[in-house]
């Protein structure tokens, strides 16, 4: 939703709230009584719900995400130039949108995954100025496939892949998260905080 | 006139209005402080100021005796 539809909400009810508190005697009629309750209950949770709305969507990009000091090499390691370096591959080819690369593979794809990333996102907030966050950042729990899945499930190059179709088993274990695709060393240059003073860059567009 | 009704109004209006200004504000604050600083200062003057709303809605404060009607019964 456009941000300006939450501004003229907002404007609106600043200026019918003016009204209610500047002329009270307004609300002695009937249509006056309508309009203090529209101006003092539904207007402000109405203003509130867009606010949070777009707050919402404003938390899902990737400039959200690279606004923490400790996040910053996480963005560097979209730029490394190595298409083994998992998250530069993705970023770089347009696996993942730009400018939502951390929410689109670090979000829970179920029911709720949404609310429970923004739970986690909470959390991020309350560790880095409550904390003290150093990288290499670590995942609350092991990264499941599913999120993988969630783009890779039917595709060609993963289920056609050599590798996942070489023995039956593989591809069962992977599709039921027994087999790691990032931990059982298939996938394992993910962001590799470590190592971003040893590596190249790309030259193409720096992340949002 | 309900002198202390406007004035309940009015406390409620401008604890809104000040949320609204909080919230016209963080719109444009992309990091997430500017969440926390919309949903703790300016959703608290927010819901502060409906909940007077609401409390003097259900709980209208009388009027001052001066305009109450006098009672006629004289000993």
């Amino acid at each position: 939703m456009p941000i300006w539809i939450t501004y003229a909400v907002l404007i609106m009810t600043v200026v019918v709230i003016g009204i209610v508190v500047l002329v009270p005697a307004v609300t002695i009629s009937r249509g006056g009584k309508i309009l203090a309750f529209l101006a003092l209950f539904v207007f402000p949770l109405l203003a509130v719900a867009l606010g949070y709305q777009h707050h919402m969507d404003r938390a899902t990009q990737t400039s959200f995400c690279l606004s923490c000091h400790v996040m910053e090499p996480y963005g560097r390691s979209l730029h490394v130039d190595d298409p083994s370096w998992l998250p530069a591959a993705h970023y770089q080819n347009h696996r993942v949108p730009h400018d939502e690369a951390c929410y689109t593979c670090h979000t829970d794809y179920v029911m709720y995954g949404t609310i429970k990333s923004k739970w986690r996102g909470l959390h991020h907030v309350y560790v880095q100025y409550f904390g003290n966050p150093k990288p290499p950042l670590h995942l609350y729990v092991a990264y499941n496939n599913r999120e993988c899945l969630h783009c890779h499930l039917g595709a060609r190059s993963f289920e056609q892949g050599t590798t996942h179709t070489a023995d039956p088993e593989i591809m069962a274990d992977i599709k039921s998260n027994k087999m790691s695709c990032l931990t059982s060393g298939c996938h394992d240059q993910v962001h590799n905080t470590t190592k971003l003073n040893e590596v190249k860059y790309w030259e193409g567009p720096q992340a949002q | 006139m309900n002198f202390a009704l406007d004035q309940r109004l009015r406390i409620a209006g401008v604890l809104i209005v000040i949320g609204l200004v909080i919230e016209g504000w963080t719109l444009r604050w992309n990091s997430p402080i500017g969440f926390l600083v919309f949903l703790g200062l300016g959703g608290l003057f927010i819901a502060c100021g409906v909940l007077v709303y609401l409390l003097t809605l259900v709980a209208i404060p009388e009027a001052p005796d001066s305009v109450a009607p006098k009672s006629s019964a004289v000993s």
